[in-house]
């Protein structure tokens, strides 16, 4: 088997330490036109986190007295956790969470920057490898953004959970293209939208809503990116080669689901509160049950339908990993949905003020675009 | 051999080294630097896939109308001219005008892939987007010179084997001296004096437009390395600075060979009739070391734009000064100020791309001095 599973000569790749293959001189004029709407489109959507003009960082927040988000969001608060904290403990728990999930972000917009550098390295087709360098620059103001949110608000961001880590470790450092798309791309990339949505639906600080809706205009067109090489690729997979990514994509999503909020991955944040993280892992459990979990994940903002969403419209769940998924989330009712995801219109909304304050013209949104 | 760090702006990891780009204390670890570099890359965007920025149809008579000047060709001023009709003459200058752009686009991905690779070995996260915005500006000069190849010729010429190894060892160096003087200060040099001649020389309006474009950005790429060279070569020991010294007289000589031989070009003489081996002779018997001297004192000439910022940052001592004082007359480069001569045409260029994307403030790399 092709360990790349290439189904479309825009995704042909080299290997990494292979740069003489980039001077071949007949691969400058095989390029592909698939990605120039998405690469022409990064000018009208242009925003500088360095620029008070597009988002100002000095916006203050009363950190000990406010919630950044309702306290309602907070799965802990919820459980036998909540029972433990007065009212200042919980508005600094819920806004330490905050941090966490911030910081897990600013880990993986780190990762998207360097698996997005490292594309420049494989991808051979000359258009692919421009909308590569020019996702590398956009993770990078991401990185950018984030850091200086974080910094704002807490001063630094928290270590990443082990299980993020050893993903994002992995991506950044396979040779292959399938993996770092539907790793990157689909999965952490779907798992980002969902996130920012839901931050961007219920943050009550300003500064932060505004962050997740000018982050999103970029990650619209990133995840069309993975959605142009789905596409182009799934359809064509042998069957052999479908179980390998379906498989590997249930195993990452699993992954995340298990771990990015459990509380092994933030034993630090139990200890500040004089908890014990397995207590607190206990308390999740007694209180979450896989039928309430499901009853949050139909919440169209949850971050892991939007996921799933992503992963069964672009046709990598079968009815091989289906029951892996269906025990969150209503597959039947995601599956009669258009392709439209919840982060779309806001992403739109502020591409549109962005075109605006850039004095654009042309209206390039990422649903707008149909890979030519 | 080490990585020769004297500012944290620098500092490097492994580049297989990722974990350690998630260090918590990193991300607040941050140079302003290179932030007016940054944000000032929004104003001086262009985009070769769109024709408000330049149109890639616009004709040339290859055949009968030369793309630059004749007088600006090395070959002709040889006995070679004598064994050439008119036709062949604009056949010979056209086609080494393809050889310099096919070297000039081997160049740009090299520059790519370079940019790329210090996104995977600098720490400091505001250098980090400094090189990522790097990468996406030398990619679209990569699309940029591959249509302008393809409307005049179809396809680049082959590299040259000392350039495309020059570009290997840059490109999959871990060293971030070495990738910086190689590329942003001696490969971008030599392109900047490149652009400027052609910008100069050129018949045909699509080159010119072309050169005044790419330059815009590469004024901000040569600024990067100039940064690096103003904090880095005063604290360097007497072996730091030999070590880079010869390195990048090493370079230039490769970089010399490859745009001057004519054994690097073997192709070309023969597409016009001619033995590349009589060429070589008649190439060695003309330019002689002063010819060429006489050549290089031209301000526009590629490799004094080189040997200049090579001079200015203070990277040639008195150990090498005689090395490059056989192309150029350095008294005269010494008492020179640090203006370059592509630096005006990239401001001009600079300024028509704030008014063609409705900018308001003007910032051009001369006018950014390093916080």
């Amino acid at each position: 088997m092709d360990q790349n599973i290439t189904k479309d000569p825009a995704y042909d790749a080299a290997d990494p330490h292979d740069f003489p293959s980039m001077l071949d001189v007949e691969r400058y004029g095989r390029r592909s036109t698939a990605f120039d709407k998405i690469i022409s489109a990064t000018h009208d959507h242009f925003w500088d986190p360095l620029d008070k003009k597009y988002i100002d960082f000095d916006k203050p927040w009363d950190m000990e007295n406010a919630y950044l988000i309702p306290p309602r969001m907070s799965l802990e608060l919820q459980s036998a956790i909540g029972d433990r904290l007065t009212e200042k403990q919980k508005i600094k728990f819920v806004n330490t969470g905050v941090l966490f999930s911030m910081s897990s972000i600013l880990h993986g917009e780190q990762g998207a920057l360097a698996l997005s550098a490292s594309l420049c390295h494989i991808l051979r087709d000359p258009g692919a490898q421009e909308y590569a360098a020019n996702q590398t620059r956009e993770e990078a103001r991401h990185v950018t953004a984030f850091s200086a949110y974080i910094k704002k608000r807490w001063g630094k961001p928290t270590p990443v959970g082990p299980a993020l880590g050893n993903l994002l470790v992995e991506m950044v450092g396979s040779p292959y293209v399938w993996k770092k798309l539907v790793g990157m791309q689909m999965l952490v990339e779907g798992l980002a939208m969902g996130a920012f949505a839901t931050f961007y639906t219920y943050a009550e600080d300003p500064l932060l809503k505004q962050l997740c809706q000018l982050v999103m205009t970029d990650e619209a067109f990133h995840h069309k990116f993975g959605k142009i090489w789905a596409d182009r690729t799934i359809p064509k997979l042998s069957v052999e080669e479908r179980n390998k990514i379906e498989d590997w994509a249930a195993e990452v999503f699993m992954g995340l689901l298990r771990n990015i909020g459990s509380p092994e991955q933030k034993k630090w944040l139990y200890a500040e509160f004089d908890m014990d993280w397995q207590w607190a892992q206990g308390a999740m459990m007694e209180a979450f049950t896989d039928a309430k979990l499901r009853e949050r994940l139909r919440d169209s903002t949850s971050i892991f339908r939007v996921l799933i969403k992503t992963l069964l419209k672009a046709g990598i769940i079968t009815d091989r990993t289906r029951g892996t998924y269906a025990a969150y989330v209503d597959m039947a009712e995601l599956h009669s949905e258009s392709d439209r995801m919840i982060g779309d219109d806001i992403a739109e909304e502020g591409i549109k003020y962005l075109m605006t304050l850039n004095g654009g013209k042309s209206l390039m949104t990422p649903s707008a675009l149909a890979a030519e | 051999m080490e990585n020769i760090t004297k500012d944290p702006a620098y500092n490097a990891v492994d580049p297989t080294d990722f974990p350690a780009m998630l260090d918590v204390n990193r991300y607040g670890e941050r140079t302003t630097a290179f932030d007016k570099i940054i944000s000032a890359t929004h104003e001086h965007f262009w985009d070769p896939l769109d024709k408000k920025y330049i149109d890639f149809t616009q004709k040339f008579d290859l055949e009968n109308e030369y793309l630059i000047n004749p007088s600006a060709n090395a070959d002709l001023k040889t006995a070679i001219a004598d064994k050439l009709d008119e036709k062949g003459k604009i056949k010979l200058v056209n086609l080494d005008t393809m050889w310099a752009l096919s070297s000039i686009l081997h160049g740009e991905q090299g520059a790519l892939s370079l940019s790329a690779s210090l996104c995977h070995i600098l720490r400091d996260p505001g250098a980090q987007e400094y090189a990522a915005n790097q990468t996406r500006e030398e990619a679209r000069h990569v699309t940029g010179f591959t249509k302008y190849i393809q409307a005049r010729w179809g396809k680049p010429a082959q590299v040259g084997p000392a350039l495309g190894n020059l570009l290997n060892e840059l490109v999959s160096s871990p060293l971030v001296w070495k990738k910086i003087i190689g590329m942003q200060m001696l490969v971008e040099g030599l392109a900047m004096g490149a652009f400027a001649t052609f910008y100069k020389e050129s018949r045909d309006p699509l080159l010119r437009q072309l050169m005044q474009l790419v330059m815009t950005d590469e004024a901000f790429h040569h600024k990067f390395g100039k940064i690096w060279a103003d904090r880095t070569i005063p604290h360097l020991n007497k072996k730091e600075h030999e070590l880079i010294e010869d390195w990048a007289w090493e370079v230039f000589t490769v970089l010399l060979f490859n745009l001057g031989s004519p054994d690097q070009k073997a192709w070309m003489y023969q597409a016009c009739g001619l033995d590349p081996v009589w060429c070589q002779q008649a190439f060695m018997e003309a330019l002689t070391d002063s010819a060429i001297r006489t050549e290089l004192q031209e301000a526009t000439n590629i490799f004094r734009v080189l040997i200049k910022t090579l001079v200015k940052a203070g990277i040639i001592t008195d150990r090498t000064r005689g090395n490059y004082a056989a192309y150029i007359d350095m008294h005269e480069l010494y008492a020179e100020g640090d203006r370059m001569v592509g630096d005006d045409i990239a401001e001009e260029g600079i300024k028509y791309l704030i008014k063609l994307n409705g900018g308001t403030s003007f910032v051009t790399p001369s006018s950014i001095a390093a916080e």
